[in-house]
C-alpha cells in the first residue's frame, strides 16, 4: 500500500498533547545562565554616554555585552543591521546591550542598573514623513553598505531597495480613448506573527564552537548569520532546533542566537534567552504595513489595456527580508490577471520603526486585497459582471505574466468552477437588521524553493533514517509529509521512517522552512535520496535473489521480483546482506530551484524574476454586516486551492482552516498602530486582538490536483497560501454587503462603519498622487533595456 | 529607610508579600504599608508591568483572611470580597432581579479568569474602567461594606423587579467589551449604569432621568440615549475611537432595554 | 527579595519550593519544578496555555502569585489527579482529529476542557466556543479543537446518562 495521499495522523501529536514536548523556550542546561537585552526606549537618536558599571557591578551578573562584540552587519538584500546599536538607535525595541546573570530576578536588576543618555532626534515614523523630499537620513552611510545578492538595485536616501516591472507601452494604453480608467489605492496595517511560542534559544560554547538550540524556521541562516555578526568561522556555529511553537516568518532570520551566542562565549556557561510577549508585540518582525495605488485601464470588451501600480513597504529601521518581498508584488499584485501592458514600482522604505518582515504569504495577502479589491472597484464602476470579468481575464494557459513568464494550465478558471460548486444556502442566519454580502478573491502565489539536501540510512532492521536540516514548526510537513514521500519511495511504512531533529552538523544546508517550500524542496531532495538508496537495496537484491535489479520492485517492507511475489526478500535482511559485503546503505539528495525564463527587460531590482512553481487559490465567503455597530460575522468560508498533489489531505485541510483564521484576523480584528513616538500601540493580546474560537467559521475546501510542478510526485506547498485571499474575499463580501468600498486593514467596526457612511468612496493617499514616473528611482528605460 | 521607593523596580520579584489571617491583621499591615495594594485573585496587580505600572514594593495577600467568602442570596444578598466572579454567578444564577450581575460575573473575562477574579478587587481595581461586574453592581443599588479601609463584600437589597447587562464585544468574548450596559427596574424607573466608555464605570443618570416613567422601549431608550452620548467623556484605545464608543452605545443601551422589557 | 521556602501540593506530592515575592504560579512549576508542559504564551491571563487546576478549579498560572498557593492543590495536565480519564480521552481525539499543530496552546486546552467537561460548564456543543474565550490557537483555526472536544462532552454526557439510568 502506497504512504501517498493517506491522511495520516501525526506522530508528534500525542506528546504535544501531554506537554511533554520540549520547546527550545522549555530547555533547561547544567550552569544555564539567564539573558535579558536592554533596549532602546526612543525611536531615534545617538547614544552619547552609555555606562554599564553599574550592572557588571551586581553580584551574578556574569557578563554585559555591547556593540563591538558583535562586529557583523546582517542583511538579506542590503547588510545594514549592526545586531546591537551602535552610537545611534533607529526604533523603540532596539537592543543597546546584552547581559546574562544566575536568575531572571538578577537580570531584571541588571537591565534596571543600565544607564545611557541619548540626544533625542525626531523620528520618521510614517513613510510619508521618511520620503519627503528634506527627510532626514535614516541610514547616513546607506551607500557604503554592501548589497548581498547580484542584482542590480536603484536604492536611495531612505529607499532601502527598488524594484519596478515595465512591459509594453503603458501610455499608449491609457491614452486609447476607448478605455475607462479606475483607480483604487488602499492602505494596510502591520501583523504580528503572535506564534504562540516567542522567539527563544539556549547557547553553549564547548570546544571552540558555539551549540544553539534554537526556535528558529532557519538553521542554516541562524549559523551562517550567527558567524558573520559575530566575526567567527561558520564552521564554529552548529544549530540544532527542537520543535517550534509556531513560526508563520517571524522566525525565517537570524534573532536572538548571536546574543546568546556571544555571552555563551563571555562566560564559559549555557545561556538562555527568551522574548517575554511584550518583547514581541514591541519587536516582531511583523507584515509590514504598507500603501498601494492602483490604475487600471478597461477596453469596451473588459480586458485589461494596462495596468499601473505604486507600492511603498515599511521596511522599518533595518530592510530585512523586505528587499527580497519587493520582488512579489510583480507576481502578486500583477499577478491573476492577463495584462496587455503592465508598469510597477515597489519600494521598501527605511522608517523608525521596529524591523517588518515576513509572514505566512508576505505582501501576497495585502497585494491581493489590493488587486481583488481593485477588481471589485473596475466591475462595480464600469457595471461589468464580477464572474465574467474574473473568468475572462485570469491566467490562464499560454497567459503571459507580468515579467512576461509563460503560464501552463487553466488552473484559475478550474478554481473558479470548483469554488461554485462549494456553495451552500445553508449557512448561519443573518442576524436582525444585519446586511448580508458574498465576495470572492483570486490569488498567485509561489512556492519558495531553493536548495535543500537530504541524506537517507537504510538501517539493516529495514528502517530508514532520514537526516535533513528540516523543521517541525506545527504544520507536520517534516514529520508526516516527508517520511511519507519517503515511504513510498522505498516500499516501507512511514512509521518506518525516523526524522532526524535538524541539525547543522548533520545535514546539509536547506533555504529554511517557509515559502510553502517544506514539503517541495526538503520532499525532493528526500525523495531523490530515497531512489538513490533504493536503487543501492535493489542491486543487493539483485545479487541475492540472482536476478536482474530490472525485475525488482520494493513493496510492504518487501523486494520483490516483479510478477512473482512469492520470489521476495525483506528490506531488512536485503540491508544486512548489503552492508556485510558492500557496507551500510546510504542514500543522497539534492534539490534546487530550476529557473524559469521571463521576457529580458521586464523586471529590475528582482530577486526572483519569474515564479518556478506558481500556485492558484479561490476564496469565497458570505459575510453578515451589523450596520449599527459596524460588526463583521463571517457566515460561512470556502476555498479551492491548487495543491498540485496532495501528499495528506487531512494536514491540508488543517492548514486551510488555520490559515483562514489568521487571514481573518488580518482581515478583521488584529490592528497594529504606531504612536507618534515611534512606538508600537498594542502591548500584548489585551489590545492585540487574536481570532479565538467563536470568531472563526468552518472553512469548507476543495483541492485541485494535477496542476505542473516538479515538487515531489507533483506535489505544491499547501501551508502558506490559505491565509492569502482571505482579507481580499472579506473586503470584497463587506463592500458587497454595504454597499460601499473599504480599503483599509484591518477592516475593524470603526472602519466598516466609516466605509458604509461612504468614506473611502473618494479614498486617496495623497503622497502617491502625481505621474507615476515621478515616484520611480533613477532611469527607468534604463534599468529596462528592451532589444 | 524612610525614603524607600514606593515601587519595586524589579518586576515581581520585588514585591514583599505580606499574608495576614484576619481582617484586623491585613488593616495593620495596611497601616505599616499605606502604599501596598490588597491582593485578592491577583489578577490586576500581577499585569502591572503590562499597563505600564511599576509593582509595589509591598503587598498585602488576602487569600488567607478567614470570613471573606461568604455567598447568599436569601432575603439581602451579601457577598463577601474574596467571592469569585465563577462563584457569584453560581450563587445568583436564576434570580431574576440580580440578573445584570449574574450576566456580568458570568460573561466577563474568561473561563479561567473568571475563578481567579474576586469581588473585592473588581471594586478596589478603580482604575479599571472596563468593569463589567461594577456597573452592575451599580444599577442594583449595591452597597459596599467595609472594613477600616478594606472593602469587605458587598450587599444589595432584592427589591427590584428585573435587571440585566449587555456587553458588546468585537470578537466572541475574551476582552474588554467595547460599552457594557447594566440596567435595573425598580417600580416604575430604571436605574441604568455604563462601563467601557468613560474612564470609570458610573451610573447614568442623565439617561434615567430623561427616560422618567416613560414608556421604556428600546426605540425611546436608544433615542435619548443618543441625545446624551456627547456629553460623555468617552475613553479611546488602540484601535477604538473614543467616538465609536459613543457611536455604538445607544444600541447597546437599546438590547439591554429590549432585554428587559 | 530573598526567596521564601514554600510547601506547594504539585501533583500530589508536596514539596518545598523557592518563591520570591508575586513570582506567578507558572514561573515556579516552570523553574522550580521544571513542569514545562505549562507554557506561557502571553503572561497576561489571555492565551491560557499555563492554565492549571488549583483545588480542581481552572486557573492561569501566569497571574497566580505562586505565594497564594500555599496549602492548595495544584494539577498540571501531567498528573491530573481525578480528571486523567477525561483528560486522556481528550488528548486522544484531539490527536484523531489532528487538530494538534505547533502544540503550545493544547496542554491548556486539554486542562481547561476536561475540567469544564468535568464540572457541567459544557452541556452542548455550543457551549464550547464560549468557553474557549481565554484559550488562542494560533495555528488550527479551532474547528478541530471545537469537534474534538464535543465527541469527548458527548461520550462523557452518554457515560453519565447511562450511568444515572441503571
Amino acid at each position: 500500500m502506497t504512504a501517498l495521499g493517506v491522511s495520516m495522523r501525526r506522530r508528534d501529536a500525542a506528546d504535544k498533547a501531554a506537554g511533554r514536548t520540549v520547546f527550545a523556550s522549555d530547555i533547561v542546561r547544567p550552569r544555564m545562565l539567564h539573558a535579558g537585552l536592554f533596549r532602546s526606549p526612543i525611536a531615534r537618536g545617538r547614544i552619547t554616554a552609555l555606562d554599564v558599571s553599574a550592572a557588571e557591578a551586581i553580584p551574578g551578573v556574569r557578563a554585559v555585552l555591547t556593540a563591538e562584540h558583535f562586529p557583523g552587519l546582517y542583511g538579506v538584500g542590503i547588510a545594514d543591521h549592526r545586531w546591537l546599536a551602535d552610537g545611534q538607535v533607529r526604533y523603540v525595541g532596539e537592543p543597546i546591550v546584552a547581559l546574562a546573570a544566575d536568575s531572571p530576578e538578577l537580570v531584571e536588576a541588571a537591565l534596571n542598573a543600565i544607564r545611557v543618555t541619548f540626544e533625542a532626534q525626531e523620528p520618521l515614523v510614517t513613510m510619508d514623513q521618511a520620503l519627503a523630499p528634506d527627510a532626514p537620513l535614516i541610514h547616513p552611510d546607506w551607500p557604503d553598505y554592501k548589497v548581498l545578492v547580484d542584482v542590480d538595485v536603484e536604492r536611495a536616501s531612505n529607499v532601502s531597495w527598488q524594484a519596478t516591472v515595465l512591459r509594453g507601452d503603458v501610455d499608449a494604453a491609457f491614452a486609447r480613448d476607448d478605455v475607462r480608467i479606475v483607480t483604487t489605492d488602499i492602505r494596510v496595517g502591520r501583523q504580528n506573527q503572535a506564534s504562540l511560542e516567542p522567539r527563544a534559544c539556549v547557547a553553549t560554547y564547548r570546544d571552540g564552537r558555539f551549540v544553539i538550540e534554537t526556535s528558529t524556521q532557519v538553521p542554516w541562516a541562524v549559523r551562517n548569520w550567527t558567524a558573520t555578526i559575530l566575526g567567527v568561522d561558520p564552521a564554529q556555529v552548529r544549530v540544532i532546533v527542537p520543535p517550534v511553537g509556531g513560526g508563520f516568518g517571524m522566525k525565517f532570520e537570524v534573532s536572538l542566537e548571536p546574543y546568546a551566542a556571544a555571552l555563551a562565549r563571555a562566560t564559559g556557561q549555557s545561556v538562555r534567552l527568551v522574548n517575554t510577549r511584550a518583547d514581541e508585540m514591541a519587536t516582531a518582525l511583523c507584515r509590514e504595513n504598507a500603501e498601494i495605488r492602483l490604475r487600471s485601464a478597461i477596453t469596451p470588451d473588459g480586458r485589461i489595456a494596462a495596468r499601473e501600480g505604486i507600492v511603498l513597504m515599511d521596511c522599518g529601521a533595518y530592510s530585512g527580508e523586505q528587499p527580497f518581498l519587493t520582488t512579489m508584488s510583480a507576481h502578486t499584485l500583477f499577478g491573476n490577471y492577463e495584462l496587455q501592458t503592465a508598469r510597477l514600482v515597489t519600494q521598501a522604505v527605511y522608517t523608525n520603526t521596529a524591523p517588518t518582515g515576513a509572514f505566512r504569504a508576505c505582501n501576497g495577502t495585502y497585494s491581493t486585497f489590493a488587486l481583488e479589491r481593485h477588481t471589485h472597484d473596475i466591475c462595480t464602476q464600469l457595471g461589468l459582471d464580477h464572474d465574467e470579468f474574473r473568468a475572462a481575464n485570469v491566467l490562464r494557459d499560454g497567459s503571459i505574466g507580468s515579467t512576461g513568464q509563460l503560464f501552463e494550465g487553466s488552473v484559475h478558471n478550474e478554481l473558479l468552477e470548483m469554488i461554485t460548486e462549494l456553495r451552500t444556502s445553508d449557512g448561519v442566519e443573518v442576524p436582525d437588521g444585519w446586511l448580508r454580502g458574498t465576495g470572492q478573491a483570486v490569488g498567485t502565489w509561489f512556492v519558495f524553493v531553493g536548495p535543500s539536501a537530504a541524506t537517507i540510512n537504510l538501517n539493516t532492521d529495514g528502517s530508514a533514517t532520514l537526516v535533513t536540516a528540516g523543521v517541525e514548526i506545527g504544520s507536520g510537513s517534516t514529520v508526516q509529509a516527508i517520511p511519507q514521500i519517503v515511504a513510498t519511495e522505498l516500499g516501507i511504512s512511514p512509521e518506518s521512517v525516523v526524522v532526524m531533529q535538524a541539525d547543522t552538523d548533520a545535514s546539509g544546508y536547506d533555504v529554511g522552512v517557509g515559502g510553502g517550500r517544506n514539503t517541495v524542496s526538503l520532499g525532493a531532495a528526500a525523495q531523490e535520496a530515497a531512489i538513490d538508496v533504493r536503487t543501492k537495496l535493489l542491486d543487493a537484491a539483485a545479487e541475492m535473489i540472482e536476478c536482474s535489479a530490472h525485475d525488482l520492485e520494493v513493496r510492504d517492507g518487501r523486494v520483490r521480483v516483479i510478477g512473482d511475489p512469492a520470489m521476495s526478500r525483506t528490506v531488512a535482511e536485503v540491508a544486512t546482506y548489503a552492508q556485510a559485503r558492500r557496507g551500510p546503505l546510504i542514500g543522497n539528495g539534492a534539490f534546487t530551484a530550476r529557473g524559469t525564463e521571463c521576457l529580458p527587460g521586464c523586471a529590475a531590482g528582482h530577486m526572483i524574476d519569474a515564479l518556478d512553481i506558481p500556485i492558484f487559490t479561490v476564496h469565497e465567503c458570505d459575510v453578515a454586516v451589523d450596520p449599527t455597530t459596524g460588526m463583521v460575522r463571517v457566515l460561512s468560508y470556502r476555498v479551492a486551492q491548487d495543491v498540485g498533489r496532495a501528499i495528506n489531505p487531512d494536514a491540508i485541510r488543517g492548514q486551510i482552516q488555520g490559515g483562514v483564521a489568521q487571514g481573518l484576523g488580518y482581515a478583521l480584528m488584529e490592528e497594529i498602530s504606531i504612536a507618534p513616538d515611534g512606538s508600537i500601540e498594542q502591548k500584548g493580546f489585551g489590545d492585540y486582538r487574536l481570532p479565538l474560537a467563536g470568531d472563526v467559521p468552518v472553512v469548507v475546501s476543495a483541492l485541485h490536483e494535477g496542476a505542473p510542478s516538479y515538487g515531489p510526485f507533483g506535489a505544491k506547498g499547501a501551508g502558506e497560501i490559505p491565509i492569502m485571499n482571505v482579507a481580499a474575499a472579506v473586503g470584497n463580501a463587506i463592500a458587497d454587503a454595504i454597499g460601499e468600498p473599504i480599503n483599509e486593514l484591518p477592516m475593524t467596526p470603526p472602519r466598516v462603519l466609516m466605509a458604509a457612511s461612504g468614506a473611502y468612496r473618494d479614498f486617496s493617499l495623497l503622497h502617491l498622487d502625481g505621474d507615476w514616473h515621478a515616484h520611480v528611482l533613477g532611469d527607468i528605460d534604463a534599468q529596462h533595456p528592451r532589444g | 529607610m524612610g525614603a524607600t521607593a514606593a515601587v519595586s523596580d524589579r518586576g515581581v520579584f520585588g514585591v514583599e508579600v505580606h499574608r495576614p489571617r484576619t481582617v484586623d491583621e491585613a488593616l495593620h499591615l495596611r497601616g505599616q504599608h499605606p502604599d501596598a495594594p490588597y491582593v485578592a485573585g491577583g489578577t490586576w496587580v500581577m499585569r502591572a508591568p503590562q499597563r505600564g505600572e511599576a509593582l509595589p514594593a509591598h503587598a498585602i495577600l488576602l487569600n488567607g483572611v478567614a470570613g471573606l467568602d461568604h455567598a447568599s442570596i436569601d432575603g439581602t444578598c451579601e457577598l463577601g470580597a474574596l467571592v469569585t466572579l465563577a462563584h457569584i454567578a453560581a450563587v445568583t444564577r436564576g434570580a431574576g432581579d440580580l440578573q445584570a450581575l449574574t450576566e456580568a460575573s458570568s460573561l466577563a473575562a474568561t473561563p479561567a479568569l473568571r475563578r481567579m477574579i474576586t469581588l473585592g478587587g473588581s471594586l478596589a481595581a478603580d482604575a479599571f474602567w472596563a468593569s463589567d461586574i461594577v456597573p452592575a453592581l451599580l444599577c442594583l443599588d449595591a452597597e459596599i461594606v467595609r472594613q477600616g479601609d478594606l472593602i469587605t463584600g458587598v450587599r444589595i437589597s432584592r427589591t427590584g423587579k428585573a435587571s440585566c447587562h449587555e456587553r458588546l464585544t468585537w470578537r466572541s468574548g475574551g476582552e474588554y467589551s467595547v460599552a457594557s450596559v447594566s440596567i435595573a427596574r425598580a417600580g416604575d424607573s430604571l436605574r441604568i449604569a455604563i462601563g467601557s466608555v468613560e474612564a470609570c464605570p458610573r451610573r447614568w443618570t442623565e439617561l434615567e432621568d430623561a427616560a422618567g416613567s416613560g414608556p421604556m422601549t428600546p426605540e425611546r431608550l436608544r433615542d435619548l440615549a443618543r441625545s446624551l452620548v456627547d456629553d460623555l467623556d468617552a475613553v479611546s484605545a488602540p484601535g477604538i475611537p473614543a467616538d465609536y464608543r459613543r457611536t455604538v452605545l445607544p444600541e447597546v443601551v437599546a438590547r439591554a432595554t429590549a432585554r428587559i422589557a | 527579595m530573598k526567596p521564601e521556602l514554600v510547601a506547594l501540593d504539585v501533583n500530589g506530592d508536596v514539596r518545598y519550593v523557592p518563591i520570591t515575592g508575586l513570582q506567578s504560579l507558572a514561573d515556579v512549576l516552570r523553574q522550580e519544578v521544571h513542569l514545562t508542559s505549562v507554557k506561557v504564551g502571553c503572561a497576561e491571563g489571555y492565551c491560557g496555555s499555563c492554565t492549571v487546576l488549583l483545588d480542581g478549579e481552572p486557573v492561569v498560572s501566569c497571574l497566580m502569585p505562586a505565594i497564594a498557593c500555599e496549602g492548595r492543590e495544584v494539577r498540571t495536565v501531567d498528573e491530573p489527579g481525578e480528571l486523567s480519564g477525561l483528560q486522556a480521552d481528550l488528548q486522544r481525539e484531539l490527536c484523531e482529529s489532528d487538530a494538534v499543530q505547533c502544540g503550545m496552546c493544547i496542554p491548556g486546552i486539554v486542562t481547561l476542557m476536561s475540567a469544564l467537561i468535568h464540572q457541567g460548564e459544557i452541556r452542548s456543543a455550543a457551549d464550547i466556543s464560549p468557553a474557549l474565550v481565554g484559550s488562542i490557537c494560533r495555528c488550527s483555526g479551532y474547528a478541530r479543537i471545537v469537534d474534538a472536544v464535543e465527541r469527548v462532552r458527548a461520550a462523557h454526557a452518554g457515560a453519565l446518562h447511562r450511568e444515572g439510568s441503571s
